[in-house]
């Protein structure tokens, strides 16, 4: 796999296309929600595709359904509607059953930045984190995400994987990283760690050559697989005085929940600051970045805020 | 086993899972003894395909449950064929037993998980699509309650089912037009039940739920339909079956005969 990809979606079901090609125990299931590959699994794979329609608690029944007569099954939709309009399905028909089904959910946190608050998926780790068993990939670029489907395919029990439209940074198109590990190391800094997730990676790398004007010294980590947590996280959290996270996601059980919640289990004393969203809906139309400034996600905001905190 | 003995055999299992639930002080008494004849018809009838000793047979029919907290009459049978050991029916519900109150795959012959409602037609419409993919000819069976056929979900996976033309799946409608707390038609209005079920793209039939002799008829051509369309059974029935002071009442849900009530039950169900 060398494919150099600049759209998620291509990544996502173009590895789709070829898993299903050589395993015909595959199927996916659209719940009316497009990509360009599905003319190639309609063409030539038509048994191994399904677009079911509006309808993603049937959905994710089905995909049990399927599940029990032998198959792997992803379901693709907005990741908003494959989560919680179905919240019940996942956790009963795949979770309980601990099914080989992958939901494949797109366009998380404010991807669908002007689409209003019906759009905007800021809940979403929090409550499939929730769910027994769950495995939750959140990549951070189109490689990952490439990668993280041939992940899925080979996990036996139920995954999510969340992904974002981009624009990404290609953070790993020339990297041999191993992504079972669930987290990368991407930078070390002394001073202070930056724990990102999604989107907010590439958001990451650009605050690094921020402090670094400021003397600070800041690494990056990328936690991409959110359950399980990797054990290699709480070294990676020793790493520095101080620790930093950042997701475009609610604050309230996501990836600053998740590092509070090892440095607490595991007694370590280091100062967190947690950048995600608050606990609000947005109702302001306008662009990705419109909406980021005004939760303080943004560049110059986090900049301010953690060298105040610094200082 | 004809129709004699199939009725014979629907009183003493109703008379087994009275005791079991007595016995444990709860159960879904109610809506088990509704669905008892068309359980009885399926798995005594010589309709459903399976093999208790290899309950994962990959060419058995499928019978799926969907109302997961009716599983009073449909454990004791299943015991009854050796799915599990009988002795177990007596620790229903109690610390550490395998039997819950509501429906658990873990339990052999038990095909998935079930109990919280409207879940188990879009199940079985994957089972019937996977077996449609794979060239089998299995039934997918699933016995649907009529309350619980005012949940959304099931509307989406009957609009799925009808649109694949999946022939190979039977949905009963346990029609004892109660649910938990109230008449159906009293909360949000079922009927016309028929014809909503027409109207998604099913053949339909509606019978006496509680007449082997109807049953068997329904079911009579469900292996060799030809019609690329799924059936629904509407089976007409009455709560709390068997029981007197539980028949087509409310509290028949989930409250269980208590004191003298017992006795009167006990009688009833000879």
């Amino acid at each position: 796999m060398s494919k150099i990809y600049n759209d998620t979606r291509d990544a996502a079901f173009e590895e789709l296309y070829e898993i299903a090609l050589s395993d015909p125990r595959v199927v996916v299931l659209s719940a009316d929600t497009g990509a360009l590959m599905f003319k190639e699994f309609k063409r030539n794979i038509p048994e191994q595709f399904f677009n079911v329609g509006v309808a993603e608690q049937n959905a994710i029944s089905v995909a049990a359904g399927l599940a029990l007569t032998g198959r792997h099954v992803f379901v693709f939709g907005i990741s908003n509607f494959v989560t919680l309009r179905c919240y019940d399905q996942i956790r009963i028909d795949i979770c309980c059953m601990e099914l080989p089904v992958t939901i494949l959910g797109m366009g998380t946190g404010y991807t669908y930045s002007s689409d209003g608050p019906t759009h905007h998926m800021i809940e979403d780790v929090s409550v499939m984190r929730a769910l027994p068993g769950m495995t939750i990939w959140c990549p951070s670029d189109y490689m990952m995400t490439a990668k993280v489907v041939h992940m899925a395919h080979k996990t036996h029990g139920p995954s999510y994987i969340r992904f974002d439209k981009g624009p990404f940074t290609h953070i790993y198109d020339n990297s041999n990283h191993n992504f079972s590990d669930g987290l990368a190391v991407l930078k070390s800094g002394k001073d202070l760690t930056i724990v990102a997730t999604g989107i907010m990676v590439s958001q990451a790398l650009k605050l690094v050559d921020e402090f670094k004007k400021q003397g600070i010294e800041a690494g990056v980590v990328d936690l991409y697989r959110l359950k399980p947590v990797s054990k290699k996280l709480i070294n990676a959290l020793k790493a520095s005085e101080r620790i930093v996270t950042l997701e475009e996601h609610t604050v309230l059980g996501g990836l600053g929940s998740i590092v509070l919640e090892t440095l607490a289990d595991n007694e370590i004393l280091i100062p967190v600051k947690v950048f995600g969203i608050p606990d609000k809906y947005r109702y302001e139309a306008g662009s990705r970045e419109m909406l980021q400034s005004l939760d303080g996600l943004d560049v110059p905001s986090i900049s301010k805020t953690v060298l105040e905190w610094v200082q | 086993m004809d129709s004699s003995h199939l009725k014979e055999k629907a009183k003493l299992l109703r008379r087994q899972a009275f005791e079991m639930v007595i016995s444990a002080g709860k159960g879904h008494l109610g809506g088990s003894l509704s669905c008892t004849e068309v359980l009885v018809a399926l798995y005594y009838g010589g309709i459903l395909r399976f093999d208790s000793k290899n309950p994962d047979w990959e060419d058995r029919d499928r019978f799926i449950l969907s109302k997961g907290h009716a599983n009073n009459v449909l454990y004791v049978m299943l015991a009854d064929f050796g799915f599990f050991q009988a002795s177990e029916l007596s620790n229903y519900t109690k610390d550490g037993s395998m039997l819950g109150g509501h429906c658990d795959n873990r339990v052999p012959g038990v095909e998935i998980i079930s109990g919280s409602l409207g879940h188990g037609l879009g199940i079985a419409a994957g089972m019937a699509l996977g077996a449609k993919l794979d060239r089998k000819d299995y039934i997918t069976f699933v016995m649907l309650g009529d309350g619980e056929c005012q949940e959304g979900s099931i509307w989406e996976a009957a609009m799925f089912a009808g649109h694949h033309g999946l022939n190979k799946l039977v949905a009963f409608i346990d029609r004892n037009r109660l649910g938990a707390e109230e008449f159906t038609e009293n909360t949000s209005r079922l009927e016309p039940l028929e014809d909503k079920w027409k109207a998604f793209g099913w053949d339909v039939k509606s019978i006496d739920g509680h007449s082997i002799d109807e049953i068997m008829v329904a079911l009579r051509d469900c292996r060799t339909r030809q019609v690329a369309r799924p059936l629904a059974i509407v089976a007409n029935t009455i709560k709390g079956k068997g029981i007197s002071s539980l028949e087509n009442t409310p509290k028949a849900h989930h409250t269980l005969p208590k004191g003298e009530d017992i006795i009167v039950a006990r009688k009833d169900l000879e």
